[in-house]
């Protein structure tokens, strides 16, 4: 039974890294109406960032910080001069700039800070505490607690406040929106700085398993979108849902089933799921108008 | 006055079905848009659907092509093999074989395409080549595009655009995406023509060329069309027979003249004194 | 002059067999290295497969990131067929090409039921599971340390690097003849119908379930007979490079070089893909770590940004531009006198 929680634990664990992605994956898409594929990457050029500042001398609180800010401050960048700053381009163009900025940091990373690896060290590296058999790294209790603690906010964010009222408008219609005198391209702007915020926190999370390189945002990058979909699109929630149930249930899997298997099974199913209800968990159905 | 009608609804009961469509009913989410609706086309026949905004007319149209399945009724269509075909069977792709074929409220050209590849695109149910043979480009695959294409050229001149066939649709004004998409419906061997609001946003000359369309035809094509239209004059002036229907029941059916007084359906377009 | 213009260089057949010709430049003219043949070979197996992406994304309106897995598919059977069967290239070679055919088959009736993004996602998550067989079945795939061919055996013959890189290009042209019939035919228009309005097709007589699954299948085998050049040509291949970065990469060619043409699958594989090799050769640039990617990147979205329709629109970009000025120049002129 405890090897059953202990899977359950360490799925929420990576289950929240893949919620953060998941979720700046859904506010770029239901503002901006577009695949934003560069947010893994941004996530590792920011957590490299990071790790420069800390290695020059930065305390680690205060360099994460920076980062954060840094991120938001990109993501805002990039949405204001190469996304909505553009005219006469089609959706699916403007998804290929989004591929075209992995190829530009997968560049400037290598460039700016040498083609080595940067190891992170946990931000809390206290031994594993032993609740009734279950260990559990006080790190891990600080990414569950503060993934939880972000998407309450932003769910009440998003719920409660003006702004948020503003995103989910741009999200339901944006032309509308934009007709009813909501600023569009500032909601953008927003959705693309948090955003990026969120997938630098994820790397950021990551970052002590896997060192800081450029391709460690893959495996969360992918099953955030994956996540994505399993949740249903439409909704702000479904995807944080998914998220969780991912890491939850390839752990699983994997300790029970086939460790080696694990990935493929969940996905198949996922597939299975996604062919039986096309729009994901949560997702409404779309009514095609003749 | 009622002589007439009686008379005329014999001399229908005589002639060929082209359509026959009874007790038709569909719901979306508890508001039934159609309750209920019988009608039938004569072969040849120029048949009105009229009522006003929010009717059910568009409903209609997309239950007998197939866009949305009917709750309720049948749909008979009778093809010119002389065949009966129960519509609410087949998917909605199937339904131009049989030779019915219709048209979209705001035009559904392909704005790719050349006008004259948007006509070729009506004749689509023609073709019998397969993909490989499309793909090698076989003989026999390449006899049928060239006689389709001269078809179509046909086609093309009888609506008077053969000097656009090369153009790209993109570019044309709407007027011309109507007359393209009219045309479009004369390349499958049509039995009948659906037309929904083919006048909708027409100059008064570019509704004259197409009642003059529409009326030929009948004529030259031997086949019945169903027009949805707002434009009363247009209506009155080419339809044999109208169907008035509101908040998707019937109001009124009958020849022209008889719609054209019939109370009910004075109400219904002026509105009661009490509403 | 016009007559010249009009049959000799409007000719499609002539101008894909230039293209060809084009190709052929680093074989048939002596002071090119083996590594760029290397390059160009990678040109190559990616214009095949972008040829065949492009009927997917270009003319259909589909979209999937799955088919990198495909050309992985089709390059294990093959590299398995010809090395532990011992099975003639041809028959291996058409082995090869209709696993991925008929797993694209299968996606297509995912497809049918699936759109835009969710599409994009499942067909993802459908190459990830392609992909973890791939690293996972080693008795098949060789696992990590991946899987090695040899070049094509021909009737006894084995070829050279050179002459199965000729093959390539002459299979590529082919197959953009193969697809130029293919979109100006009925069904090319169907497919064409289906991307722009589904209503209007369906009203025509096209059925959406049958053209999906022509687009998945056209798109799949091309992957499949991409993935056959790619393992015998490399003479290797390993799970890294079946990726959905691969699949993300499709799309970047097909929309860089000119979505729904016949040449700009070709165009956006010499540029998405030779440019970053060829400016990694370079002296300067290629020495710091990068660059190269990263000139490539601003590349692409510079060509996004102002030039959304594809490169291979550029000629008739500036023609246009030329004539207005002209017509420009004449009437400044005519005012003058």
């Amino acid at each position: 039974m405890a090897a059953f929680f202990q899977n359950i634990v360490g799925g929420i664990e990576t289950g929240s890294m893949y919620a953060l992605a998941a979720m700046g994956l859904v506010l770029i898409y239901q503002t901006a109406k577009l695949n934003n594929f560069s947010q893994g990457t941004l996530g590792m050029f920011n957590a490299f960032f990071c790790t420069s500042l800390f290695r020059a001398g930065v305390p680690l609180l205060v360099a994460i910080l920076l980062a954060l800010v840094f991120a938001l401050i990109l993501g805002a960048l990039i949405d204001t001069v190469v996304i909505s700053g553009i005219k006469n381009i089609s959706a699916l163009g403007r998804q290929m700039i989004t591929l075209g900025l992995i190829m530009v940091f997968q560049g400037l990373a290598p460039m700016l800070y040498g083609t080595n690896p940067f190891s992170f060290s946990k931000m809390i590296s206290a031994s594993a505490l032993d609740l009734w058999g279950v260990k559990v790294l006080p790190n891990s209790f600080l990414i569950i607690g503060l993934t939880c603690a972000l998407m309450l906010g932003l769910y009440f964010f998003l719920e409660r406040s003006n702004w948020g009222l503003a995103v989910r408008v741009t999200a339901a219609n944006p032309m509308t929106a934009k007709l009813m005198g909501v600023p569009i391209r500032r909601v953008t702007m927003g959705a693309w700085g948090v955003a990026t915020a969120l997938g630098c926190l994820s790397a950021l999370m990551v970052a002590p398993i896997t060192n800081i390189n450029v391709s460690m945002m893959e495996n969360i990058h992918l099953n955030s979108f994956i996540a994505s979909v399993l949740g249903g699109f439409q909704t702000f929630y479904g995807p944080v849902i998914g998220a969780f149930i991912i890491g939850v249930a390839n752990n699983l899997i994997g300790y029970y089933i086939s460790s080696k298997w694990s990935l493929a099974i969940l996905y198949a199913f996922i597939l299975l799921f996604i062919v039986i209800r096309p729009n994901g968990l949560f997702g409404k159905k779309t009514i095609n108008k003749v | 006055m009622a002589e007439t009608i009686e008379k005329n609804v014999t001399e229908n009961a005589a002639s060929e079905k082209v359509l026959k469509v009874s007790n038709l009913s569909i719901s979306f989410g508890g508001l039934k848009a159609v309750d209920d609706l019988s009608f039938s086309i004569d072969r040849g026949q120029i048949y009105g659907l009229i009522g006003p905004n929010g009717a059910g007319k568009t409903t209609v149209f997309n239950c007998i092509t197939q866009f949305y399945k009917p709750d309720e009724g049948s749909i008979l269509f009778t093809a010119k093999d002389g065949r009966t075909h129960e519509l609410t069977r087949l998917p909605a792709h199937k339904v131009i074989r049989l030779g019915l074929v219709r048209t979209f409220q705001n035009t559904e050209i392909i704005r790719e395409l050349s006008v004259l590849d948007n006509l070729l695109l009506g004749a689509h149910s023609q073709f019998t080549s397969g993909v490989v043979s499309d793909m090698f480009r076989m003989p026999w695959a390449r006899r049928q595009e060239k006689a389709m294409r001269a078809q179509a050229l046909e086609v093309l001149e009888y609506i008077g655009l053969q000097r656009l066939a090369e153009e790209s649709a993109a570019a044309q004004p709407y007027g011309v995406l109507k007359l393209i998409e009219f045309g479009r419906t004369l390349l499958c061997n049509p039995s009948l023509i659906i037309l929904d609001e083919p006048a909708a946003g027409l100059n008064e000359s570019e509704t004259q060329t197409l009642m003059a369309l529409i009326r030929g035809v009948s004529r030259d094509y031997h086949c019945s069309a169903l027009v949805v239209e707002h434009d009363m004059r247009l209506v009155m002036g080419i339809c044999d027979r109208i169907c008035a229907i509101s908040f998707g029941r019937m109001l009124a059916e009958g020849v022209t003249s008889y719609i054209q007084q019939h109370p009910a359906v004075q109400d219904a377009y002026l509105g009661k004194e009490e509403a | 002059m016009d007559v010249f213009q009009k049959h000799v260089l409007r000719n499609k057949y002539l101008q894909y067999l230039l293209v060809g010709a084009l190709f052929l430049i680093p074989v048939i003219f002596p002071g090119f290295s083996t590594s760029f043949l290397t390059l160009m070979g990678g040109v190559v197996y990616l214009a095949i497969a972008g040829t065949g992406y492009n009927v997917l994304l270009g003319y259909s309106g589909q979209i999937s990131l799955g088919h990198a897995a495909f050309m992985g598919l089709s390059a294990y059977v093959s590299a398995y067929l010809t090395g532990e069967m011992g099975l003639p290239f041809g028959l291996s070679f058409l082995f090869a090409v209709l696993a991925p055919f008929l797993v694209g088959l299968l996606l297509g009736a995912i497809a049918v039921r699936l759109q835009g993004f969710y599409l994009a996602i499942a067909t993802l998550g459908f190459g990830e599971i392609l992909r973890l067989i791939f690293i996972e079945m080693d008795w098949f795939t060789g696992g990590f340390s991946g899987s090695q061919a040899k070049y094509p055996m021909i009737f006894g013959a084995r070829l050279t690097k050179e002459q199965t890189y000729i093959g390539m290009v002459v299979l590529m042209v082919l197959l953009m003849m193969l697809v130029y019939h293919l979109v100006n035919s009925h069904t090319g228009r169907a497919l064409i119908a289906m991307k722009n309005s589904q209503h209007a097709a369906q009203a025509m007589g096209i059925s959406i379930f049958k053209y999906k699954l022509v687009a998945f299948a056209i798109s799949s085998l091309f992957a499949g007979i991409s993935g056959v050049c790619y393992v015998h040509f490399i003479r290797y291949s390993d799970p890294t490079v079946w990726t959905a970065m691969l699949s993300l990469n499709l799309i970047a060619q097909v929309v860089v070089g000119g979505n729904g043409t016949i040449g700009g699958p070709i165009i956006g594989a010499l540029v998405i893909r030779g440019l970053p090799d060829l400016l990694k050769s370079t002296p300067i640039i290629g020495e710091i770590a990068g660059i190269p990617v990263l000139l490539s990147g601003v590349l692409m979205i510079v060509v996004l940004m102002f030039y959304s329709k594809g490169l291979i629109f550029i000629p008739a970009g500036i023609r246009l531009a030329l004539r207005k000025h002209i017509l420009r120049r004449e009437r400044e002129k005519g005012k003058g006198a």
